[in-house]
């Protein structure tokens, strides 16, 4: 999740999906983004509507999720239940619905996909498929750039976080799980806000994330390989399989892992 | 928060810690609700490997009274029924367990011999473990006010990392602002003062009552403190009793057993104007005493030429001039 846009999102997604099945895991990718940016991610050509999560969220869906298999010819184990532009008409539906807000928690409920991780890309703003996605979920990941802007996005995404999983009384609740700062630039302001200058008085996010006990993985730096591994329709690792991005994803994959054993 | 931020990170993430307090404890005091209807669920822990919860100096611990005939009762039940509703603990680093919740029904199976006590094992930190021990304290219905009082700030003092004096002072402080109609004038910042308002409203109170009410407990003299504690006045009473002079305590602690707050302040009035009685001047007429304070008075020219006292002898004229013309 993360509360602005651009942010690495869908990046982080695809490439914990690639790094989690190196280590053996199959995953399945669950995209929530009208934008459907995990279609382009992977590769793939827009679904049609019945075949995106939409049709999951329906009360005619009886377990035949519409998934896909990725990057197959070199990795087994990722397949992908894609989003896109259908999923507008589905937040308007999800408001309207009793269960609007375990719709999706539901379905996994009902027919449990026989993957060992399912990994959800949220879109950039907080709206309805957040909370269906949030009442799904055993964990959060947030992405965020070092801006002030998306400092403060992510701050009001946390406090949004803890007020709905108290209210949908979320047993057990999802915990967040990490901080992943990307797109870093030698620039103050990301200096600052990593915690980096050492500037008496500038405090940064590690400090705030101690004290609210939240993980804060590696920062990924910004680079042109990783839009052109997206735009390439690969993950960074087939992609570019030397980059050093690599081991941060493997990293939080080998997080994953642990939780999840 | 960069160099040139204008908003700083602090500000930024207020909401969003103090949501996350807001959530742990109410969360941990579901989870404790709970426990009861977890004895399913629950372990047979050996009692001889458990010991009370032991934390750094610095965390204070809920201050416990084993009341002996409560303890009695408590093991006359486990001996009956045995232990209903199972312990919380923590598990030690080097073995064992740490009690969380339940250290009377674990010390009562230890004194009956008991060989195992049903518990609910959960890894905490230090700083949870406080403040579920806390949270625990203050659900047990036999808590006395006083110990829920310090409970209670201790909870507070645990979430805004401050020491209890310097809450109670910041307690009576915003009190007083509320009470004048001055905003919050910087006590406590927004998100302090919505934590401490969320803590208080978790265990049904409010901030006024809590000041006026509750935290005059803490200051209670030995004597009348010890008749609290033995259930023999109320905790509303006896801060009344507390406001009489020391010599007037153990009087009063006697007579207000088992009276009504009302009773209370009747009793209260009655008993200082008795010892009142004994050493004061007999009754003088009050003519010869306003009589004697203008005498007194007349010679102070400085003060009377000031424009206070102007306005005031401006008044006394004047109601003198309504004595004199009662008499035409």
């Amino acid at each position: 999740m993360a509360n602005s846009g651009g942010v690495g999102k869908t990046t982080l997604t695809v490439n914990l999906a690639y790094q989690l099945a190196l280590q053996g895991k199959t995953v399945a990718m669950l995209g929530c983004d009208p934008n459907g940016s995990l279609t382009l991610f992977c590769g793939l050509d827009d679904p049609p509507p019945e075949k995106t999560l939409d049709y999951v969220l329906r009360s005619e869906f009886k377990g035949d999720y519409p998934l896909v298999p990725v990057w197959r010819n070199q990795i087994d184990g990722v397949d992908a239940c894609l989003g896109g532009l259908p999923l507008t008409a589905t937040t308007q539906r999800l408001v309207l619905d009793k269960r609007g807000a375990y719709l999706l928690a539901d379905a996994l409920e009902d027919y449990p996909l026989p993957h060992d991780v399912v990994l959800i890309d949220c879109p950039g703003t907080i709206e309805q498929l957040h909370v269906a996605a949030l009442s799904a979920s055993t964990s959060v990941l947030i992405t965020l750039k070092p801006e002030d802007k998306d400092l403060d996005a992510m701050a009001k995404l946390l406090e949004w976080i803890s007020a709905t999983r108290s209210e949908l009384r979320l047993k057990p609740a999802p915990r967040v799980m990490g901080v992943v700062p990307n797109g870093a630039k030698k620039r103050a302001m990301h200096r600052d806000n990593l915690g980096l200058s050492g500037i008496d008085g500038v405090i940064g996010l590690p400090e705030i994330m101690r004290q609210m006990q939240i993980q804060m993985f590696p920062t990924i730096k910004d680079g042109a390989y990783i839009a052109n591994a997206a735009a390439a329709g690969l993950p960074l690792g087939l992609y570019r399989p030397n980059d050093p991005s690599n081991r941060v994803y493997e990293k939080i994959a080998t997080a994953i892992t642990q939780e999840i054993t | 928060m960069a160099r040139n931020s204008k908003r700083s990170i602090d500000t930024m993430f207020g909401g969003a810690i103090a949501a996350q307090e807001g959530e742990t404890i109410a969360q941990l005091k579901e989870e404790i609700e709970n426990l009861k209807s977890r004895s399913g669920q629950s372990l047979l822990l050996p009692v001889s490997e458990i010991q009370p919860l032991q934390l750094p100096g610095n965390l204070k611990q809920p201050r416990l009274y084993f009341d002996p005939i409560k303890m009695e009762r408590l093991k006359e039940s486990i001996q009956k029924h045995g232990v209903l509703e199972p312990i919380l603990v923590r598990p030690r680093k080097e073995g064992g367990y740490e009690t969380i919740s339940g250290e009377r029904r674990w010390r009562s199976c230890c004194e009956l011999g008991k060989e195992t006590v049903p518990g609910i094992v959960r890894e905490m930190s230090d700083e949870t473990a406080l403040e579920a021990a806390l949270i625990a304290h203050l659900l047990n219905e036999e808590i006395t006010a006083i110990e829920q009082t310090e409970s209670i700030l201790s909870l507070i003092s645990l979430h805004l990392d401050t020491a209890i004096v310097d809450i109670k002072s910041a307690l009576y402080k915003v009190n007083n602002s509320h009470i004048r109609g001055n905003e919050n004038s910087r006590i406590f910042t927004e998100e302090e003062l919505s934590a401490v308002n969320n803590i208080l409203g978790e265990f049904g109170m409010k901030l006024s009552s809590f000041v006026s009410n509750r935290l005059p407990m803490l200051n209670l003299a030995p004597e009348i403190l010890e008749a609290v504690r033995a259930g023999r006045i109320s905790p509303t009473n006896a801060v009344l009793l507390n406001r009489q002079k020391p010599e007037l305590h153990s009087e009063l602690v006697e007579q207000a057993e088992g009276l009504t707050k009302q009773d209370v302040m009747v009793l209260v009035k009655e008993i200082a104007e008795e010892h009142a009685g004994g050493t004061a001047p007999p009754i003088v007429p009050l003519s010869d005493r306003v009589f004697a304070r203008i005498k007194a008075i007349r010679r102070k020219k400085s003060l009377l030429s000031s424009s206070k006292a102007q306005k005031k002898l401006g008044q006394i004229d004047r109601l003198l001039e309504e004595i004199e013309q009662m008499g035409l």
